[in-house]
């Protein structure tokens, strides 16, 4: 059976330590230092760990996530890798790698010193505004008068046209909103991206219509400052604003070229 | 609809960002993102062979099944457990206990067949030294600053490696101990046996 | 899926999937509607009559999906259907993430 180091992260620190046996199954982590940077690992045999116990695999995942806090508490923002990630070999096999790439994994650090990600949303009462669109518009407004005094099949299909038309415009009004908040937050962040499926979101925003998902790169300095900005969001009727994080920068590292 | 209104804050007005925890957060975290060197192939990379996995097959049932709303339960535990493991986990200490000094850290453990290192939180309060394991929840050490005789420290040779140890001799026994900084350990429970509570002065010194 | 197969699970997710079916036809038809009525090819007795129609679609088909408990189903096809689309859009606008997808695989 071959030996296999289990890579966690990659973080800032030139000397070697452990962390404790804090890793996946209770193992030992540790860190291969090589020039000023040094990989986060555990030994383990060189097979993938995959299991079709879910409990086990929850387990595991929450222990990776662990190290990888622990590992940020203790050396700041780090590289995180996605789980099971396993190099072949030995400590001198990790050391190598970091080698062969150090320069793209220092420049990658030095991008996310004093940094973490954040997940902003951005949710709305619908019926609150689609009920502010009808009010505004002089022509929406007398269709839904008209629709009163109509018979009930004509109402029912012209109920279904102004449907429409609200449906429409509530589309149009959130995604301007989406645009200028975009905008506000991309002032007060170091970098930006559009979160194009949201897997889940807590239950008190069930049942609101989100118009905006971003994943922000902030630097810890600017924290309250979005905070300050999120919250005269949060504060205005009809809207809601979920703030999560910090998490360690699993949006924003990309090693090209490794 | 009105233009953004940037206010000012009002002393502690702003909004702070959450942990919540979500399994289905660190989830797409771990298995959609971050660096992913390889995934389901044995691959070499500059000459260094590297292997990845998916457990992506295994974990896509779960995610599914949150959509059904069945796993609401568990994802509740998952969080609670994970708060467990992070932050809320704390020894139990008496009334007027004060934690002085605190360090991850080793106790050499010999049972017959059985003998390493245990780890644990080295935890020195006003009132006692003890080894505390978040899980399970153990102590896996303890002994109250009266009973202890002496204190010494040195260096033990282990693997061609100088390893620098704590020794607590207790009741007539030797508690073997390590930790990432011997020294400020030592410090701390120096300072914590010469409070005046304590009447009894322990032996302390070092050895070669 | 994890989810157990069993004879009642097939016959909702079967229904479901007809019901959700029913409701895209029924919502096309409805616009069907409104585009003749803005059209003028349809006089008031026609529109009434037409309306009343649909009503009465719209009523079975929510006491199909309320005697059969298919609400959740129901829903969940529609976003599933909604996701679909929106996956075949992006893969039409970027056929460069499609080519990805398939090499990955």
């Amino acid at each position: 059976m071959k030996e296999g180091r289990y890579i966690y992260s990659v973080v800032s620190s030139a000397v070697e330590s452990e962390l404790g046996d804090v890793g996946i199954g209770e193992s030992r982590v540790y860190l291969v230092p090589c020039g000023e940077i040094a990989a986060v690992v555990h030994s383990c045999v060189a097979e993938p760990y995959v299991t079709k116990d879910e409990e086990k695999a929850k387990e595991w995942v929450l222990e990776h996530s662990y190290v990888i806090d622990l590992a940020t508490d203790r050396f700041g923002t780090l590289i995180p890798f996605s789980f099971g990630v396993i190099f072949i070999g030995d400590d001198d096999s990790v050391r190598f790698w970091l080698e062969e790439n150090y320069d793209l994994l220092k420049e990658e650090l030095e991008k996310v010193r004093g940094r973490s990600e954040y997940t902003v949303q951005i949710f709305c009462d619908e019926d609150l505004i689609k009920e502010k669109i009808v009010t505004s518009d002089p022509e929406l407004l007398k269709l839904r008068d008209e629709i009163e005094k109509m018979p009930k099949g004509t109402a029912y299909i012209y109920q279904k046209k102004l449907g429409l038309k609200v449906k429409e415009e509530l589309i149009k009004e959130t995604n301007r909103l989406a645009g200028e908040f975009g905008v506000y937050i991309e002032e007060l962040v170091d970098e930006v991206k559009i979160e194009k499926k949201v897997s889940w979101i807590p239950d008190k925003y069930k049942g609101m219509m989100m118009i905006a998902a971003f994943l922000c790169l902030v630097s810890d300095g600017n924290v309250d400052a979005l905070g300050n900005l999120l919250d005269g969001i949060d504060k205005r009727e009809g809207f809601s604003v979920r703030f999560s994080g910090p998490w360690a920068p699993f949006s924003f590292v990309q090693l090209k070229g490794t | 609809m009105g233009a953004l209104q940037l206010r000012p804050a009002k002393g502690d007005v702003k909004m702070k960002p959450e942990r919540d925890y979500g399994l289905v957060d660190i989830l797409d975290r771990l298995l959609n993102k971050g660096v992913i060197l390889n995934a389901d192939l044995i691959i070499t990379v500059a000459g260094v062979p590297l292997i990845g996995l998916s457990l992506k097959a295994a974990l896509a049932s779960i995610e599914t099944m949150l959509d059904y709303g069945m796993l609401e339960a568990w994802d509740r535990e998952t969080r609670n457990w994970y708060k467990n493991q992070l932050m809320e986990r704390r020894p139990r200490l008496a009334e007027d206990e004060v934690i002085l000094y605190k360090t991850f850290g080793y106790i050499w453990y010999n049972q017959g067949l059985i003998s390493s290192w245990r780890p644990g939180f080295w935890y020195v309060t006003n009132e006692r030294i003890f080894l505390w394991r978040r899980e399970p929840d153990e102590d896996l050490f303890e002994t109250y600053l009266e009973r202890i005789a002496s204190v010494k420290t040195g260096t033990e040779i282990e693997f061609g490696k100088d390893r620098e140890e704590l020794n607590l001799e207790v009741e007539g026994r030797v508690a073997r101990i390590r930790s990432s900084d011997v020294p400020a350990f030592e410090d701390a429970i120096r300072k914590a046996l010469f409070n005046p509570r304590h009447q009894r002065e322990p032996e302390l010194g070092s050895w070669g | 899926m994890a989810l157990e197969v069993d004879e009642k699970n097939l016959k909702q997710g079967l229904l479901g999937l007809v019901v959700a079916l029913v409701e895209v036809i029924q919502d096309l038809v409805e616009r069907q509607a409104i585009r003749r009525i803005e059209g003028g090819s349809l006089d008031e007795d026609e529109i009434e009559r037409l309306g009343k129609a649909l009503i009465d679609l719209d009523e079975a088909i929510e006491k199909i999906k309320e005697d059969n408990d298919l609400e959740d189903v129901v829903n969940s096809v529609m976003g599933s259907l909604d996701d679909v689309a929106e996956d075949l859009l992006n893969k039409f606008l970027n056929p460069e993430s499609w080519a990805e997808e398939v090499d990955e695989k």
